[in-house]
């Protein structure tokens, strides 16, 4: 062992500490030795110390915009089609009373679904779909301002006051939006400010309750930690 | 001053919320436990119908999948549609994620079969498709350097099953065991599989 070079698998074991104990010795020997497999081994740690360094990466927006718009076309289709479905099932009744021998395909015709390439349907959809976004929001909303409300005063002051801050922040985005949607109901704009603003608000929310539960669960040393950390994370040139 | 809609645009024109950037106030050091157990409820929430639930989830694991999609890939249209398929197909098989794993596990499975699916059909159509990765970091860069972009090319240059054993223990940080479970490989297997990319890497960085 000490003269020939090791494979480098063996090599590979002993990085990962994978190797028999009863080898470690003649393999150290070795490597005390041998400049070459030193080098290799440092490269094969070099490897993996990078690889542990590669960073996440974030996807563009439009992703989940677009993932978004499938699952609401999909959720929308399914409610339409039932919608519709039972709008049309007394017309059929009333036609096939009427008109006997009449062919149904052309009530169907009428009594079609919108599709998304229909401006009137899409835009109710959109209506339709803000109207049950911000009300998911809003009972969001009142659920965790009153967890934080009942732990009122756990968090640091100085926490708290960037949390305010933020809050008014996103309470003047929401109020903007929505003085802007009730000048034009159909603004795009507006209506995915308002979204926006108020799943920031959640966010920041729940953030805020987590938090807590942090700070609550800290004791001592580990809660100043904690808070020295967060004082280094608050950058005010990064948003939420 | 324009109209309400006017000022609006306007503000999102400059940003989420116009020159007025919210400070940052991301929770400290959120431990696994704590990470896992939100994630729990939120699928709960996305399985009882609520889409900010999903979206959350989106938000908290995309990028993690997204760059496993590109080193897996190498190819970043591809990484898009990948990424965008997988957070469908999670959606749809939410009803029968049990919970016996993290949530972050089972899309992690989910989204390295899907890769080395599209790999293979990919492999069969044409040998090699790969483009230099030009997408930009999250993270902070300064900590990636240039050893960490010399390695994300070399990524490239393995076999997939090595390249997806690699990615998932040493850049994602799961144990051979884990890996094994998710490439439905044994733990032996995982590791020799590391092994040999480790290898290769070195063979290439040498070049």
């Amino acid at each position: 062992m000490t003269d020939e070079h090791p494979e480098i698998e063996r090599l590979n074991e002993y990085l990962d500490q994978g190797l028999d104990p009863r080898d470690h010795r003649p393999l150290e020997t070795h490597l005390s030795r041998c400049e070459e497999c030193r080098r290799t081994l440092e490269e094969l740690s070099a490897i993996v110390h990078a690889a542990s360094e590669l960073p996440e990466v974030a996807p563009p927006e439009r992703i989940w915009e677009s993932i978004a718009a499938s699952l609401i076309e999909r959720k929308s289709l399914s409610r339409r089609s039932s919608r519709w479905r039972s709008a049309l099932l007394p017309a059929l009744a009333a036609a096939a009373a009427l008109f006997v021998g009449v062919s149904l395909w052309l009530v169907l015709r009428t009594g079609e679904a919108p599709t998304a390439a229909d401006p009137e349907a899409l835009a109710y959809m959109v209506t339709e779909e803000l109207k049950a976004a911000e009300s998911h929001y809003d009972k969001a909303i009142v659920g965790l301002e009153q967890i934080i409300a009942q732990n009122d005063g756990v968090l640091p002051q100085e926490l708290a006051s960037v949390l305010n801050q933020n809050l008014d922040l996103i309470e003047n985005a929401i109020g903007e939006s929505r003085t802007a949607i009730a000048t034009e109901p159909q603004s795009t704009a507006a209506q995915e400010s308002l979204l926006q603003a108020l799943r920031s608000k959640v966010t920041l929310l729940q953030n805020t309750i987590l938090l807590i539960n942090e700070v609550r669960k800290g004791q001592g040393d580990n809660a100043l930690d904690l808070i020295d950390e967060m004082r280094k994370t608050t950058d005010p040139s990064n948003p939420i | 001053m324009g109209s309400p809609v006017a000022v609006i645009e306007a503000k999102r024109a400059k940003g989420a919320m116009g020159e007025e950037q919210l400070s940052s106030f991301p929770p400290p050091s959120l431990d696994r436990d704590a990470k896992r157990r939100e994630d729990h409820d939120l699928v709960e929430r996305t399985r009882r119908g609520e889409m900010e639930a999903f979206e959350a989830l989106y938000r908290r694991h995309s990028p993690a999948v997204f760059g496993l999609a590109l080193r897996m890939l190498q190819n970043r249209a591809d990484a898009e549609d990948m990424l965008q398929e997988i957070f469908l197909q999670a959606h749809d098989r939410l009803p029968s994620f049990e919970g016996r794993s993290a949530f972050g596990t089972w899309l992690y499975r989910l989204s390295v079969n899907r890769c080395l699916d599209h790999l293979r059909s990919r492999g069969a159509k044409e040998q090699s498709r790969t483009e230099p990765l030009t997408y930009e970091f999250s993270g902070r860069v300064s900590t990636v350097g240039l050893r960490g972009l010399e390695l994300e090319r070399a990524i490239g240059e393995l076999p997939p099953s090595s390249r997806a054993a690699f990615l998932l223990h040493h850049v994602a940080g799961f144990d051979h065991k884990e890996v094994g479970e998710m490439l439905g490989i044994a733990v032996g297997t995982s590791k020799s599989l590391v092994h040999r990319a480790r290898t290769r890497l070195k063979e290439v960085l040498a070049r």
